[in-house]
């Protein structure tokens, strides 16, 4: 009972374990402030003046001491004001391959007509300080020091600032929920493509491209919705012309001619995990450069279509695979 | 890593710039306490970085080093001894500037401001004037200034948002010194240190040799009150220690062994005659034993505020004792006689008569003046004629006089000086005639403000008294050369307060500036319990306690978050539509009634459900409901809001009356 009260209270004091969902403002619930070594070493510079300014009975020394003791005061409820309402907006993580460092662009937005100085946002690993305009958001950057292949979180991050003067030092944890994906690194230099012989006696992939352009010139599947990251070339510019909206041609089933295979097994068994994660992942980025489409077949996810642009799923699980997995095929 | 911070422990130029200049804001107050071969050094140093002339000689380490180490024997030799404020101050003035030199990173940069915050202060040790406070604020304004920019980062310098950040700081920091500085109660230690030791009052020690300028100070020595009539300006000698043995060069006072009052008769030799002056003085630190009486004191002073078992004694040279020395503010009472003769229940000792053998031209003169007349009184009638028409000038800044035969310098070489020459050479005068007599010093003026009457320490006086015809007499003999210092005080002879500029400025100017000091020295150098408590009366607060404090400084903090607050939500308000301030009014009066809208309760579904409970009044919130959709959703309420508003304030206000009935 008492080891759990305490656990609540290290919870709301520290923020050890994942609890908040964003957007998080800053209130004074979470707002710690305590003097930094400046600070202390400037209120025993103050307490040092008050007792000359007594023992000698220096008015202007008392005067002195306590316009210093003021700002002290103005400074803290400064440092209050700085990051009081601050919104951490979202945290977004772009996937990437090892061994780069994985990056985490954190949005910090202020509500009011207040600008916001030197706020660092900060994990374990490093931190980036920004000020925020009024009515504004702020763009953060923090770079995670994992750089081996997996899942990430972020840890706990720290909001602190030392504003305005560094006389005290304001922060405030925060445990969001934000993770991205550290993918295998691909193997380099990039190896061949496995020959189509060698896995299902298809044609080799060189064909793909041909195969590929004249469907894409004038028939088409279906249409779906627009997306911005949809090429020029298959919009369906004649709805647009009509006013119908924007859509894209959707080449699905049409391109459906599995002329690349990826296959788990085709990688030796006898190299190591990491090594066969390697190869396989630079195999998907090369097919995905030279084709639209190709069949995967991998231990997890089993035989499916990887269209290009949406290798995610897949490099992801390649990222979390573990040895279990080898042996399961 | 893109850690902006944890690279920048480097100081750019302009971070350099701005401490060189807050390091020479720092010094400049105390430039002139300290001596120049101290000063300029250092501040050449200083210059040198705000000029950008950024030389490897002056930031080398073993140069500025090594400049410390010689800086500090230096001092060691002019002042004599280090462990000592003075010698301190100076080291630390030196040391801010080669610190400067050789600044390069933020930590050099804290402890810079650390140090100049510390050197801001030591001015005041030397000088407490309105130029000082004016000159100490563009320090203080540096000093945060260099905080701030020292937490920014380098790329992010911005003077405008700096200054005007700093100057808010400030600013906002403004109320809560005030209350400190009004409410703080002011201890008077048990001083081991005056504010400074160049403006001591009276001491017991008094040689003319040496000192050659009195200290001019105007600082306040005590402050009066009379119950009756205020004394006559020549009747206002007030008596401190009788200086009356002398060793060749000093005149000292006796040992309390001599002159302890064995009968307690002493007080109450006047003629009962006399009429008593009763009055209430208040005493600044003195550091002294002895409390200042009007001539001549009937009864021992008694201590207000203060049932000390040890009274105040008078002793046998009518000097008021004090149990212990001054060491805060004291008040007493007493009562004197304001005669100039007194009649001792015994007849002076020898001590009264002893003479060194220095001094041959005086004391040949004293036998001449001796061979002249048999008559003690005559002796000195003659004598103060001698001072009054020889050619004797009076001045505060007399030349130096050997301390051998100074008297002999003074009374036929220089022939100028103060009362403290005119009083030494009488008494040397009279004692070489075979005449008891013994040096007094005192306070002689006063100034009367309202009413009270101020006495300060330039108003520093020393007189003879003799032994004739069985009574102690007053005699001033710098009455004989300077009649107004006695009748119209001090400022007749000598520009206590006014100093140079005073010499440049217009009479009327410089009359103005010195009551703006005065007014400076009243009420912010002389703020103290005293004042406080004045203060504190004119409050309705008999005494201050430790929660009062407290509760001001709480309210303090607790008042501005109040107003931050609200103001938080005033601005919430008027970022409200029209529209939705009416909506949100009749919401609340709706609460009040029971009928409080649900969170994610639509506007439609509230309002039937109030409509259910009250189905008169049906068509007024269909009203209210469709007037508050037109104004908040449709395109032309955007337009037309306010009359929108107002006709559901109609509404609004025709609901509240029908619900009244």
């Amino acid at each position: 009972m008492t080891a759990s009260r305490a656990l609540a209270y290290r919870q709301r004091l520290f923020r050890t374990h994942a609890s908040d969902s964003l957007p998080i403002t800053l209130r004074h619930q979470r707002i710690y402030i305590l003097p930094t070594r400046l600070g202390l070493a400037m209120a025993a510079v103050v307490l040092l003046m008050l007792v000359a300014s007594i023992n000698y009975r220096l008015s202007l020394g008392y005067a002195l001491s306590f316009i210093l003791t003021g700002l002290f005061a103005s400074c803290l409820l400064n440092a209050y004001r700085n990051l009081n309402g601050v919104v951490l907006g979202s945290i977004t993580a772009e996937d990437c391959f090892a061994p780069h460092p994985l990056r985490f662009d954190v949005e910090l937005t202020a509500r009011d007509s207040r600008r916001r100085y030197s706020i660092e946002i900060a994990d374990a690993a490093g931190g980036d300080v920004v000020d925020i305009a009024p009515n504004a958001t702020a763009r953060a950057m923090l770079i995670s020091d994992a750089t081996t292949r997996g899942q990430h979180s972020l840890g706990r991050l720290t909001l602190s600032s030392t504003f305005p003067l560094g006389l005290w030092r304001g922060w405030a944890y925060v445990h969001a929920p934000a993770s991205g994906y550290v993918y295998p690194a691909p193997e380099t230099p990039a190896p061949a493509l496995p020959t189509a012989a060698s896995s299902s006696g298809k044609q080799p992939d060189t064909g793909s491209r041909n195969n590929a352009r004249p469907a894409q010139s004038g028939e088409y599947d279906s249409l779906r919705n627009w997306q911005r990251t949809d090429s020029p070339a298959s919009v369906a510019w004649k709805a647009v012309a009509r006013g119908n909206g924007w859509y894209s041609k959707d080449f699905t089933s049409s391109s459906a001619d599995e002329s690349l295979l990826l296959q788990w097994d085709d990688i030796p068994t006898n190299m190591p995990l990491e090594q066969r994660l390697s190869r396989f992942c630079a195999w998907v980025i090369e097919a995905q450069s030279r084709s639209t489409i190709c069949q995967v077949i991998a231990p997890g996810i089993g035989a499916t279509l990887l269209q290009r642009g949406q290798a995610a799923p897949l490099l992801r699980h390649l990222a979390t695979m573990d040895i279990q997995a080898e042996s399961t095929p | 890593m893109s850690n902006r911070q944890t690279g920048s422990h480097l100081l750019g130029p302009q971070m350099i710039r701005l401490l060189a200049c807050m390091v020479l804001l720092a010094q400049l107050p105390m430039m002139f306490h300290v001596p120049l071969w101290l000063s300029l050094p250092s501040m050449l140093i200083v210059l040198c970085r705000i000029a950008r002339i950024d030389s490897a000689i002056i930031s080398n380490p073993v140069v500025t080093g090594s400049l410390t180490l010689a800086g500090a024997i230096a001092i060691f030799a002019s002042y004599g001894h280090v462990l000592q404020r003075d010698p301190c101050i100076a080291f630390l003035f030196m040391l801010t500037g080669f610190k400067l030199a050789e600044t390069r990173y933020r930590n050099d940069a804290t402890l810079l401001v650390i140090l100049c915050a510390l050197l801001l202060l030591t001015q005041f040790f030397y000088w407490q004037t309105i130029v000082a406070a004016v000159l100490t604020l563009p320090g203080i304004v540096l000093i945060g200034l260099c905080l701030f920019q020292l937490q920014r980062h380098p790329m992010d310098w911005d003077r405008t948002a700096a200054i005007n950040i700093t100057a808010k700081l400030f600013l906002q920091g403004l109320p809560v010194a005030l209350l400190l500085f009004l409410a703080v109660p002011r201890l008077n230690p048990a001083g081991w240190g005056a504010a400074s030791s160049a403006t001591t009052g009276l001491s017991d020690k008094m040689s003319i040799g040496s000192v050659s300028e009195v200290v001019k100070s105007p600082e306040v020595a005590l402050r009066v009150e009379y119950d009756g009539a205020i004394p006559a300006p020549e009747q206002r000698y007030w008596r401190g220690p009788v200086l009356s043995g002398f060793d060749g060069s000093n005149w000292f006072a006796l040992p309390a062994s001599y002159t302890r009052n064995r009968t307690g008769s002493e007080v109450a030799g006047v003629a009962p005659s006399e009429a008593a002056t009763r009055y209430t003085v208040t005493i600044s630190p003195s550091y002294q034993r002895w409390l200042p009486v009007l001539d001549t004191p009937l009864s021992a002073p008694r201590l207000l505020g203060n049932p000390s078992t040890n009274p105040v004694s008078v002793n046998r040279e009518r000097v008021a004792d004090a149990p212990r020395r001054v060491t805060r503010n004291v008040q007493y009472t007493a009562q004197s006689a304001l005669t100039e003769r007194f009649r001792p229940a015994y007849p002076p000792g020898p001590e009264y008569l002893i003479t060194t053998a220095s001094n041959p031209r005086t004391r040949e003169f004293a036998a001449q003046l001796r061979a002249q007349t048999r008559d003690d009184a005559l002796l000195i009638e003659r004598l103060m004629q001698w001072y009054n028409q020889q050619a004797y000038h009076y001045t505060l800044s007399p030349r130096a006089i050997s301390p051998d035969n100074a008297i002999d310098d003074f009374m036929f070489g220089t022939r100028e000086g103060f009362c403290e020459h005119y009083a030494s050479s009488f008494v040397f005068i009279l004692r070489a005639a075979g005449i008891p007599a013994r040096v007094v010093t005192g306070y002689l003026g006063g100034e009367q403000n309202g009413d009270y009457m101020i006495v300060r320490q330039s108003d520093a006086h020393a007189w003879a008294e003799a032994y004739l015809n069985g009574e102690w007499v007053r005699f001033d003999p710098t009455a004989a050369v300077a009649p107004e210092r006695v009748n119209q005080g001090i400022d007749s002879v000598a520009d206590v307060s006014a100093g140079l500029l005073g010499q440049l400025l217009p009479k009327s100017v410089s009359l103005k500036w010195d009551e703006l000091n005065y007014a400076w020295q009243r009420l912010v150098i002389d703020f103290d319990r005293s004042s406080q408590s004045v203060l504190w009366r004119w409050l309705g607060i008999e005494q201050v306690r430790g929660w009062m404090i407290v509760a001001a400084l709480l309210s303090m903090l607790l008042i501005p978050l109040g107003l931050l607050y609200g103001l938080d939500k005033l601005r919430m308000r008027a970022r409200q539509s029209p529209v939705e301030r009416q909506w949100r009014l009749f919401c609340e009066r709706m609460e009040r009634q029971g009928f409080k809208r649900q969170t994610g309760e639509s506007a439609t579904a509230y309002i039937a459900r109030v409509g259910a409970a009250w189905p008169a009044q049906q068509p007024d919130l269909q009203r209210l409901l469709a007037l508050y959709h037109q104004g908040r959703f449709s395109e032309a309420g955007v337009e037309d809001s306010a009359a929108i508003a107002r006709s559901m304030r109609t509404t609004r206000r025709a609901l509240r009356s029908v619900r009244a009935v």
